[in-house]
């Protein structure tokens, strides 16, 4: 994961509108990809994504150099994911517990939406330790920064993530062997 | 298998696990089949996840720009910082001369078309260079160094550098370089490179001299570092290159662009081509300020690029560069253009014997060069034979100011390929009568015909050098089938052999490619100013080849799944019965996907 310079840190703080842009760039699609997964929705990731950086920027002055640039960015896209799911729910009163079954691969073969069907069948906390792990190369470490759980918790929840999906790919893999 | 067990491998796929707990999962593995499997199947899985997901997703850039603009505390100052700050946006990318369409700016957009000009008015050149070296070794973060450069046209020069660095101890050799070409002689002193991770016991305490006498003209080994003086190699070609400003800097007014090492790799290699330097990443970023009238170097800062692959290179070669600091300064001063016509140079050490390259200075006698038609203002320089070992090889040059060029021709050319190095790929191109084959930087044009086998090269530009091979007495004819450079083709020729072929659409800074012709594949290759190039391969194939390396990340290019080697620096995917291939040493990934964007079928 991408780490800035602290000069450039300290220069968008201080208002360099140039600096921040390459904070933005450096830091958008690995962002986006988090939220994607963790709201479930790529036009809400998108807008949240928006809101993260929006906040980064009001935020920079707290950022004290004591943890990862990139940890702490993790930290205020989760917490503006949780905004944004808290708000989605009282808007739409939809019930957010992940649907708990293996998906049924459908005609649509592409694997990314086959993979992306897969993640979603996950426990959003599974999921979300997951994605940060395996996607994004997280240790357990700054990931259970970024969630704000013990690492030892990030351990299991990636482990359980990783049975769940294993056993979908090798059903998956059956299944258009039996074809 | 157990629980515990799974969470172990689980684990250690993860690089999470105590070095006896390694041990256990080592020995698991070893004596379990199903703990290899298992293992096997969390390793698909890592790879599905990185290479499918890998989506570049949107970009929101403008969109929160604007907004914190609204927030009121966005100042869009330029800082110190915002030069190479600004040429690591778009993910530390740049785009230097790969623009599919922007606006003119004056003064930098003239430089590729005026640098051959202004090669011809520079005649002599004078200056003191100051360099500061940061990032060579972590116990020697900063050096310095002092150094004078004379030049007298077209081809004498001086470089000498002093290293002024204070060193930990004695056991760091300073790097003092010497470089010297006086036409026929040349004479080099400095220290023997070695990489970071032996400093300072692979330095060897004497440096490496090294006299070169009958030396033919304009050689292609141990070339003078002309760059150095005007940068022709660098903008030869180049797409209009990113301005910085115009301003007076050391004293001269000048012309400031961006552009990349890449682009920028002959001049570089003029100030750190001799002795023991630190390396920089094809992609880093050169601010290069130019003499506005003259166009040579006044001023040079090299930035760490902030893009993936370089972080990787950095990684893997020992660097630990701030992208915010110029890990390369040099400042040219106390320039003058008009100096004697004999450069001052510095004394030869004592007892040194020369190596005889083989060329002996002759009256001009070469009678297919009686009908040359050459550029006005040129006049012949040095002629003369070449008996190297080889064929003998007759030899004319000419010059006007630092502008060159150069006849090489034999009789006795034994075949198998062209003679004079033109390289494979390389073009076929039509002349008046018969054909000539152009070397994929189209800086030499090679004739083949029944008598003689001839090269053209120089520092005048693709054009001149194919209207120089037209105006010869001579019909150059197709090479022969078994010899290297037979398997170039024409582009309606690779159409036949692969019928959807896609080519870059709008691209501009690359020259037109050379094609080659493979059973079932077709192959571009694509130069562009400096070292800047890449090669597009097309072939008739429905899927990829396993990934050899484990750095293969995903990439989303023309709406597919892509993926993308940054120890290769090859990215490929499958497009409808293609398997598209685009391999660069000196492009980003993000330039490599703006390619693969605009192929298209012309």
């Amino acid at each position: 994961m991408y780490e800035p310079d602290p000069d450039l840190i300290r220069a968008a703080r201080s208002g360099d509108s140039v600096a921040f842009e390459v904070l933005v760039r450096n830091y958008q699609a690995h962002i986006w990809r988090f939220l994607r997964h963790f709201l479930g929705d790529p036009e809400l990731a998108e807008d949240v994504t928006q809101e993260t950086f929006v906040r980064v920027f009001r935020r920079l002055d707290s950022f004290r150099f004591r943890s990862k640039f990139s940890t702490w960015v993790f930290q205020v896209a989760r917490n503006a994911g949780i905004d944004a799911l808290r708000a989605r729910r009282r808007r739409e009163r939809i019930e957010l517990e992940a649907r708990r079954t293996i998906p049924v691969v459908t005609a649509d073969t592409s694997a990314r939406v086959e993979i992306e069907a897969a993640l979603e069948s996950l426990k959003p906390k599974h999921r979300e330790a997951f994605v940060l792990v395996e996607a994004l190369g997280f240790s357990y470490r700054e990931a259970g920064k970024a969630i704000g759980i013990p690492e030892g918790t990030v351990k299991s929840r990636v482990f359980h993530a990783r049975e769940q999906l294993v056993s979908w790919m090798s059903v998956r893999e059956d299944d258009v062997g039996n074809v | 298998m157990s629980d515990d067990n799974r969470l172990l491998l689980s684990r250690y796929m993860d690089g999470e696990l105590t070095p006896s707990e390694t041990e256990e999962v080592e020995s698991l593995l070893a004596r379990s089949p199903e703990a290899r499997r298992y293992l096997e199947s969390l390793q698909a899985l890592r790879r599905r996840i990185r290479y499918e997901l890998a989506e570049p997703g949107p970009d929101v850039t403008g969109r929160v720009l604007e907004a914190i603009d609204g927030v009121g505390h966005a100042r869009p100052i330029r800082s110190r910082l915002l030069p190479a700050f600004a040429a690591g946006l778009a993910a530390g990318v740049l785009f230097v001369g790969l623009a599919l369409e922007r606006p003119s700016t004056v003064a930098a957009a003239d430089i590729p078309s005026r640098v051959f000009e202004a090669q011809s008015s520079v005649v002599a050149l004078d200056a003191q260079i100051i360099i500061v070296e940061r990032g060579w070794h972590p116990e020697v973060p900063e050096r310095n160094f002092r150094g004078r450069l004379s030049y007298r046209a077209p081809e004498s020069l001086v470089v000498v550098i002093e290293d002024q660095t204070t060193y930990p101890s004695t056991d760091w050799q300073p790097n003092d370089s010497t470089r010297v070409v006086a036409e026929s002689m040349s004479w080099e002193s400095a220290i023997q490179g070695c990489p970071t991770s032996g400093l300072p016991d692979c330095l060897v305490e004497e440096p490496r001299v090294q006299l070169v006498e009958g030396r033919e003209p304009f050689p292609d080994s141990l070339p003078a570092p002309l760059d150095l003086i005007v940068p022709v190699r660098s903008f030869a070609g180049a797409a209009e290159p990113d301005p910085i400003g115009l301003e007076v800097v050391n004293g001269r007014q000048a012309v400031g662009v961006e552009v990349s090492v890449a682009q920028a790799q002959a001049l570089l290699d003029g100030l750190t081509g001799a002795g023991n330097w630190r390396d920089f990443h094809p992609t880093d970023v050169v601010q290069l300020w130019l003499d506005s009238e003259f166009l040579f170097p006044v001023s040079l800062r090299v930035y760490p690029a902030a893009n993936e692959d370089r972080m990787l290179w950095a990684a893997r070669n020992g660097y630990d560069d701030a992208v915010s600091v110029p890990i390369l300064e040099v400042d040219w001063s106390e320039i003058t253009t008009t100096g004697s016509s004999t450069p001052t140079l510095p004394d030869q050490p004592p007892g040194l014997v020369g190596i005889d390259a083989g060329f002996e200075e002759s009256a001009f006698s070469n009678a297919v060069l009686l009908g040359i038609e050459v550029p006005e203002g040129m006049t012949i320089h040095r002629t003369g034979t070449l008996e190297s070992g080889g064929p003998t090889v007759s030899i004319t040059s000419w010059s006007d100011g630092r502008a060159w060029l150069k006849v090489s021709s034999t009789t006795t050319w034994p075949g198998g390929r062209l003679f004079g190095d033109v390289g494979v790929p390389a073009r076929q191109v039509g002349l008046s009568e018969g054909v000539a084959y152009l070397s994929e930087r189209g800086d030499r044009i090679g004739l083949h015909s029944d008598a003689l086998d001839l090269i053209v090269t120089g520092s005048v530009g693709t054009q001149t050098l194919i209207e120089v091979a037209d105006s010869l007495d001579i019909v150059g004819l197709e090479i022969p089938g078994g010899w290297a450079e037979a398997s170039v083709v024409t582009l309606d020729e690779a159409r036949e052999l692969v019928p959807l072929l896609l080519q870059p659409v709008g691209l501009l800074g690359f020259g037109p490619p050379s094609v080659r012709a493979h059973p079932g594949s077709v192959e571009f290759a694509y130069a562009g100013p400096g070292n800047r190039g890449f090669t597009l391969i097309q072939a008739v194939e429905d899927s990829l080849a396993p990934p050899l390396e484990a750095d293969v990340t995903g990439v989303e290019v023309r709406g597919l799944n892509a993926r993308y080697s940054p120890s290769r620096g090859v990215l490929e995917w499958v497009e409808g019965e293609l398997v598209v291939t685009l391999q660069s040493e000196t492009l980003a990934l993000d330039e490599l996907v703006i390619i693969a964007d605009s192929l298209a079928m012309p």
